[in-house]
């Protein structure tokens, strides 16, 4: 018989057509782009390498740099030192950040550290249980190599850090879920890495983390997640209220 | 097949790549010019990870200091069909993970200058699974130059040793130098956890000669 048609059922069966993966790999280089995770001046790979790594076919990695073109967030250089060049000043990445804070509800915003605090909390409990000494002076290593007087070095040293205490969980799911997350999410749930004074409690936040995986105190080192992610969640919040 | 000799069967397939690696790497001019050493590696990775399926991937990381700058070459056999591709460490996921130098099956051999087993841990920079990563010092002119290793990952490990691991005993374990759990036949000791002195005093815990395992049997 057939079944009823659903929303959710029409979605399973939707065409995986060039155009739908076009717009996905538009979306996923302008995120990246805008969040900071690919700096101004930064050369992307070759189209060759970006279509393996996509998975997508040559055209619809050329689709996708022709959009990002347009709207002024790649230039592309012909030549031997040519290739497509990522363009978005830190003004305008500023802008786009506060135009996404704007774009979603409190709600949604509160929502983001939900979801951190379930990867990242379950893992630090972890972690703290399994890391050994020599992980747990590597994952300190990790923290004290961070710049974080320079905002973009302490947002990507910070991504870095969190998915190290993520491995230390020792879940290969959880690892790969802490990926998918700062991809996508990460970047604005640490905004706030823009104010030097976050920045500085970023850093006391991680080394007590850091002591709690070392000490073996799973419920400590929850907690610490847990206080890192209210506090940036929260300063989302101000920012959205200040932003109107 | 006894658990120890599925233990040592394992751990030889990932010895004897390392043991390939160096004999092939034994020329210094070879380590020390990177298209060389790329092309070396190669050409053991590919015949090595066609022979022996219990080997996810493997190769050479030669030491900063000696080449100006860090080289990894490093192959993979990816997927069901072991396509072997080499790894594209620059392009794991943004500069999120730590430079090779602060990981353990790196920084072990070159500070102890002995062979070393990583894990079982997340390796988020090869397999980007649970691994038990083999590595052993590489010495070039009598002086560190690098490591040579192999990668094998859990769920190949337990697929390899499960069988054997049954017969052995009711609830017999694999455990590492440090404790921690390779593979498990007892549904209440999860694989990579660490098992407690005191847990494994109850365990009949014989040593697999020439690695940092060894099968654990609960005592009747």
């Amino acid at each position: 018989m057939e079944q009823p048609a659903t929303l959710a059922r029409s979605a399973v069966f939707a065409p995986i057509d060039e155009v739908g993966r076009a717009e996905a790999v538009t979306a996923r280089l302008e995120e990246a782009i805008v969040l900071g995770m690919l700096h101004p001046g930064e050369r992307l790979p070759a189209e060759a390498r970006l279509a393996e790594r996509f998975g997508v076919s040559p055209a619809t990695v050329r689709e996708a740099l022709a959009d990002l073109r347009d709207r002024s967030l790649v230039t592309t250089q012909r030549g031997r030192r040519g290739g497509s060049f990522v363009t978005l000043d830190e003004a305008d990445r500023l802008e786009a950040v506060e135009r996404r804070i704007r774009a979603l509800s409190s709600a949604e915003l509160a929502d983001l550290g939900v979801h951190a605090v379930a990867i990242e909390g379950t893992a630090a409990t972890l972690a703290a249980e399994e890391a050994s000494p020599f992980e747990a002076d590597a994952l300190a290593r990790d923290l004290a190599s961070i710049d974080f007087g320079d905002e973009l070095a302490a947002r990507r040293g910070v991504g870095g850090f969190h998915l190290q205490v993520v491995a230390l969980s020792r879940s290969v799911r959880l690892a790969r879920e802490q990926v998918r997350f700062q991809h996508a999410d990460g970047p604005l749930l640490w905004a706030s890495l823009h104010d030097a004074e976050e920045r500085i409690a970023a850093r006391a936040g991680g080394e007590r983390l850091v002591a709690a995986i070392r000490d073996g105190d799973g419920a400590r080192a929850r907690a610490e997640v847990e206080a890192a992610c209210d506090r940036a969640v929260r300063w989302l919040l101000e920012a959205k209220r200040r932003l109107g | 097949m006894s658990a120890i000799d599925a233990v040592r069967q394992v751990v030889g397939e990932a010895d004897a790549v390392i043991a390939r690696l160096r004999a092939a790497l034994a020329d210094p001019a070879i380590v020390l010019d990177p298209a060389a050493a790329v092309a070396v590696v190669e050409r053991v990775m590919s015949a090595e990870l066609a022979a022996r399926p219990v080997v996810f991937g493997g190769g050479l990381v030669v030491a900063p200091e000696r080449l100006g700058q860090p080289l990894m070459a490093w192959w993979q056999a990816i997927g069901a069909a072991r396509d072997v591709r080499r790894l594209d460490a620059g392009a794991t996921d943004g500069g999120y993970v730590r430079s090779y130098e602060d990981l353990e099956w790196y920084r072990v051999p070159a500070d102890s200058g002995e062979p070393h087993m990583t894990g079982p841990y997340v390796d988020l920079l090869c397999t980007d699974q649970a691994t038990l990563t083999f590595t052993a010092p590489l010495m070039v002119d009598g002086a560190f130059a690098g490591v040579v290793g192999a990668d094998v990952t859990v769920p190949t490990f337990e697929r390899a040793v499960g069988a054997a691991l049954r017969s052995a005993g009711e609830g017999a374990l694999v455990v590492t130098a440090e404790g921690r759990v390779a593979a498990s036949t007892d549904s209440s000791v999860l694989v990579q956890r660490r098992v407690r002195d005191e847990v494994l005093a109850r365990y009949d815990v014989e040593h697999v000669p020439g690695s940092r395992l060894s099968v654990a049997v609960p005592r009747p």
